[in-house]
């Protein structure tokens, strides 16, 4: 007796609805969560409304008020925004157009955050230390100022809490960027402004012991 | 979208698709077919053919001789291949030991088990041939559960459940799972007619067989397989019990497993080569959905892994020189604070990604269960399944990769290395 050897067509056609309702539900499970995520970007944009307006009354606060607590609040809106920043990059993608609209918004609390630093600078006598680098996401630039970034964080965790970093995306369409890349001459990504002055470009930890080790030397410094 | 995206997409596509064709022909075999009883009524003839085997023979014809079988319906057969060790003198102490039921035969020039087979199915006086290598144990009443699968005359083949022997160490445990994921797929291919691979550890085919349409291929490296696909092209069946129980011991380091794969996958690509007239449409779910599944599923998760591995060795690459541009000075490198959870449950569980990896272990829990219940096995498989679920997709990338080598260059794949 030889074997039955019919393509089982039914069979197929069942297995066919079967993958492909599971398939869809997975697909749609995920968007639902994609879009949800999604809301709570717009949501985000409304706080961060609020708290461009906070920086703007804190910045008025620092022109007569030296005490932390002014520091303290701002750099707690800066790492909260710029937490929630990084998190979207890694979820949506670096050139996400939402994503981008989110780093304009971080953009301009970054640079009140500078205002007010400078205000606590000359009102309150406070070397603080600013460095503004400029870094580029797009190829090939993009892993130079990877490393830059993660060299210049290394620095200030290792240093002082006396460096503030502020870090604009060269490429960012946006006319804060603009004005700054103007102000500050600026022409190539990834680069880096020391105090408003040096302008510099590392690729070792140990380019920037000249710029900012003298600059540092009223503080204590916490390793070596 | 990213190319590797798009690869896990159609894999898992694929993977649903053949897994849901594969419940739903079980679940019908299991409705319509009445589970044959364990039998006795016929004669059979275990041949265990060995070569430099001393270590082994002895346990395994001391397993061979528990087997739960009538007596005078069952003849062991060991062939020794032209050892070079104590494996014909060990094997021939059973035989002086005043028991019949085991005779030994010795070749002067090792043949390779194919030869050593054939010889043993020539001096063969049982109806049923049963081929089983020299690191398997079998469970006494498997035979008996084979052999009440041979119902119809033109069933000519019966394979086991396999499983590894007291797994212990990393390479093992892997094979374990591998194994048992065996023991759901093969009894899924047998409910639609489409086994391709018979194990060559133990396996029974019908004596009449050989003596219609020859003996094992001699040269083929992988010949258990080939005699599988020769089954299938000659338009008979084959069968799975999947409650025979029969346990191999396995390679137990990286290399020797990499020699026993490399025989392997290299002879299954030279075999469906030969024997390409399988696929398509006149042989049923086999030519249209079994070997284009298996075929197209290597290929694509192959590489799906090469291309994750090369991506993983650049960001390798990159944090080695973000870690070099700071001298290497670790500090808060790897703490794990609430921002890191935070990364986690947004960027991963709202990804397509690990909601289809979940969907997938989970069906491979679902193989699990369906291979222990029926190999009614006790032991705890949580760390094989862990082990398994880590590293098998790389093991298995690696062993393609090699075997694809050693096909393009038409390089010599040994049995074992010496």
């Amino acid at each position: 007796m030889k074997p039955e050897r019919n393509v089982p067509l039914f069979r197929m056609f069942l297995s066919f609805i079967l993958a492909t309702t599971i398939f869809t539900i997975i697909i749609l499970i995920s968007s639902g969560a994609s879009y949800y995520n999604y809301q709570r970007i717009s949501s985000q944009n409304n706080i961060v409304t609020k708290y461009l307006n906070d920086m703007d009354i804190l910045l008025n606060m620092s022109t007569s008020d030296c005490g932390e607590d002014i520091l303290v609040k701002s750099s707690i809106i800066l790492d909260e925004v710029g937490g929630k920043l990084d998190l979207l990059e890694k979820r949506f993608g670096k050139k996400d157009s939402r994503v981008l609209e989110q780093k304009k918004l971080y953009s301009q609390l970054e640079l009140k955050h500078f205002n007010i630093i400078k205000q606590i600078k000359k009102q309150c006598n406070e070397d603080y230390i600013t460095i503004l680098f400029f870094y580029s996401n797009n190829e090939p630039l993009n892993e130079e100022s990877e490393r830059m970034g993660f060299i210049l964080r290394t620095f200030k965790d290792k240093m002082s809490d006396k460096i503030m970093i502020y870090s604009f995306d060269y490429n960012l369409n946006s006319e804060l960027i603009i004005n700054l890349k103007e102000n500050y001459n600026i022409t190539s990504a990834p680069i880096a402004v020391i105090n408003e002055q040096d302008k510099i470009y590392v690729k070792n930890i140990e380019d920037l012991t000249p710029y900012l080790k003298p600059k540092l030397s009223p503080y204590v410094i916490r390793l070596n | 979208m990213d190319f590797y995206l798009i690869l896990i997409y159609i894999l898992a596509y694929i993977g649903l698709f053949s897994t849901s064709f594969y419940i739903i022909n079980l679940f019908t075999y299991y409705r319509k077919k009445k589970k044959p009883e364990p039998a006795t009524d016929k004669t059979v003839s275990i041949i265990i053919p060995a070569y430099n085997e001393e270590k082994s023979i002895a346990k395994t014809i001391k397993s061979a001789l528990s087997i739960n079988y009538p007596k005078n319906k069952f003849e062991i057969i060991v062939v020794d291949d032209g050892s070079k060790d104590n494996s014909y003198q060990i094997a021939k102490r059973f035989a002086s030991n005043q028991n019949p039921k085991v005779k030994v035969f010795k070749k002067d020039i090792n043949g390779g088990k194919g030869s050593a087979l054939n010889l043993g199915i020539k001096k063969a006086r049982g109806e049923i041939i049963i081929t089983m290598d020299a690191d398997t144990i079998v469970h006494p009443d498997s035979l008996k559960k084979m052999v009440g699968y041979f119902t119809e005359g033109d069933i000519m083949s019966v394979a086991p459940a396999m499983g590894v022997f007291e797994p212990k160490n990393i390479w093992r445990r892997i094979q374990q799972i591998e194994y048992y994921m065996g023991v759901f797929l093969r009894k899924s291919f047998a409910s639609m007619n489409a086994i391709h691979i018979t194990p060559g550890a133990f396996s029974a085919y019908r004596k009449v067989f050989f003596e219609k349409h020859g003996g094992f291929d001699e040269k083929n490296i992988t010949e258990d397989l080939e005699v599988a696909l020769r089954i299938q092209s000659l338009d008979y069946r084959l069968e799975n019990a999947e409650e025979a129980a029969v346990y191999t011991i396995g390679p137990g380091t990286f290399r020797s497993l990499m020699v026993q794969r490399r025989r392997w996958y290299t002879g299954l690509m030279k075999n469906l080569w030969d024997y390409r007239r399988l696929f398509g449409p006149k042989t049923g779910a086999l030519g249209t959905v079994v070997l284009p599944t298996a075929i197209s599923t290597i290929f694509l998760s192959v590489t799906l892994t090469i291309y994750v591995v090369i991506k993983a060795l650049a960001k390798i690459k990159k944090e080695l020189l973000e870690l070099n541009a700071i001298n290497f000075q670790f500090q808060n490198t790897f703490e794990i604070s609430s921002y890191m959870i935070e990364v986690f449950l947004l960027t991963m569980l709202s990804s397509k990604l690990l909601l289809l990896t979940i969907l997938f272990i989970a069906l491979l829990w679902f193989y699990m269960i369906f291979s222990r219940r029926k190999m009614m096995y006790r032991g705890s498989i949580r760390l094989n399944f862990i082990l398994f679920t880590f590293f098998f997709s790389f093991l298995f990338a690696f062993w393609w990769i090699v075997s694809t080598i050693y096909i393009v260059f038409n390089k010599k794949v040994v049995w074992r290395e010496e």
